[in-house]
């Protein structure tokens, strides 16, 4: 029989028992709504032992390669230790290794690559200064490059953003935790299918990350990355962008700037895409401003992107710190 | 005797019928603005689970889940005429994926069963 432990207790399954009926008989409260496998409310992340494949039907690769499974559906065939989802982050301590400016509001920082610290481009890691938590995207691959990058825009009043802008150095240490989310590169077969990365600001992080990772792992299929900002001075990594354009064939760089009007319109880029990419086989990348990006995914989805396919990471901002 | 729910293929089949059917949705200005402040993933998760008690799949639904669910959309003006747009959009959902007319009738009857409680009445 199998055995699951969640928290500080030990249920013993009963023959065809689901891991979300045990752990309702121990008294457990887990979220769920269908119990069919359809809604997805009932989510946990195995951090010891495999779920079997039957409950991860449906979720996106992302997920299932990280070990979430639907615990209504999970009828395991040896033991297995859960946890809600996220509320597995490790913690690490990391030092800033190099700092760039790279626009008049957006510093990025390489940071050193804790021993056991593993994650894809694309996820995001917490950075507690002071007791304050912030998330930034990770745009390198760690293992290649030997430093996580992380972009940091100046937020006004932001109480962290500040913080690493004017007081972080080269050897300046803090803490890391994560890594989390699921926004990040998950190949097939045949790497062929479109990716369009869509952004605005430090929103380009992940989508870089992507970029990165897809191209590093053989990507074959046509990579757009469109990166939209108020003014043209906010697109920064132009140069390294367009650099992996004429690398890479199959990398397309597009900037979007407010100012220049219609030409900067991120929404009628978005369906330009889609007149030459079929939208039903290209996987979508979103990322920045919460309402902006609400408003992407809606659109990519009415054009024809298929809902399984858009993965988003809106940013969303701290309270700023109130003045005294 | 087996439901509409296995008949089509179970899971997959919401899974295929979910985006159709949700696009549809948005894009009819009789009831788009109904989903303007929602997050879209979760809003699939919930349309999910409404085509699964739709096909008579195994479903926990109940009528004070659907009162409760609904209740600030009916404040908002929810009435017979958008249910009715519901099961127009769930028949042509059906249709496109080769649903038979028999069955299709099936889903409406179904959907038309919780009207009251949805409009809260």
């Amino acid at each position: 029989m199998s055995v699951v432990r969640f928290q500080d207790c030990e249920v013993e399954l009963r023959p065809d028992e689901t891991v979300l009926s045990g752990l309702e008989r121990a008294g457990r409260k887990i979220p769920n709504s269908c119990r069919a496998g359809v809604c997805q409310s009932c989510l946990l992340q195995a951090v010891e032992g495999e779920p079997p494949a039957q409950s991860q039907r449906g979720l996106k690769p992302a997920l299932a390669l990280q070990g979430y499974f639907l615990a209504c559906q999970c009828k395991p065939q040896g033991d297995l230790a859960v946890a809600l989802p996220s509320s597995v982050i490790p913690s690490y301590s990391t030092k800033v290794l190099e700092r760039e400016c790279a626009a008049d509001d957006v510093v990025v920082l390489r940071l050193s690559v804790p021993s056991e610290f593993a994650c894809r481009p694309g996820q995001y890691v917490h950075l507690e200064i002071d007791g304050l938590v912030r998330s930034y995207s990770v745009a390198s691959l760690p293992e290649r490059d030997g430093h996580i990058e992380l972009h940091v825009r100046r937020v006004p009043g932001g109480r962290v953003s500040n913080w690493l802008h004017d007081a972080a150095e080269v050897g300046t240490e803090c803490i890391l935790r994560g890594p989390l989310g699921s926004c990040f590169y998950v190949p097939d077969e045949a790497r062929e299918f479109p990716i369009l990365l869509a952004g605005t600001s430090t929103g380009l992080a992940p989508l870089i990350g992507v970029a990165r990772d897809a191209l590093a792992q053989g990507h074959r299929g046509p990579l757009t990355l469109l990166h939209g900002a108020r003014e043209r001075a906010g697109l920064y990594f132009a140069e390294e962008l367009r650099k992996l354009a004429d690398t890479y064939d199959n990398f397309h760089y597009l900037q979007l700037a407010h100012e220049d009007g219609e030409a900067g319109n991120i929404e009628a880029a978005l369906k330009q895409h889609f007149r030459k990419h079929e939208a039903g086989k290209t996987r979508v990348f979103l990322c920045g401003a919460p309402d902006l990006v609400k408003r992407m995914k809606t659109q990519v989805f009415l054009l024809g992107a298929a809902s399984s396919n858009i993965h988003s990471d809106p940013f969303v901002m701290a309270p700023p710190a109130i003045a005294a | 005797m087996s439901t509409l729910f296995e008949t089509l293929g179970g899971s997959a089949a919401i899974d295929a019928a979910v985006d159709i059917f949700y696009r549809k949705m948005l894009a009819d200005d009789r009831v788009a603005h109904f989903f303007d402040d929602t997050d879209m993933d979760r809003q699939i998760a919930k349309q999910k689970a409404f085509l699964t008690m739709a096909f008579g799949g195994p479903n926990n639904y109940t009528g004070k889940d659907l009162r409760e669910g609904h209740r600030h959309l009916v404040a908002r003006g929810l009435n017979d005429t958008h249910v009715d747009v519901v099961i127009e959009h769930l028949g042509a959902t059906l249709r496109e994926l080769g649903v038979g007319e028999d069955q299709i009738a099936q889903v409406a009857a179904i959907a038309n069963s919780v009207r009251d409680d949805v409009l809260d009445r």
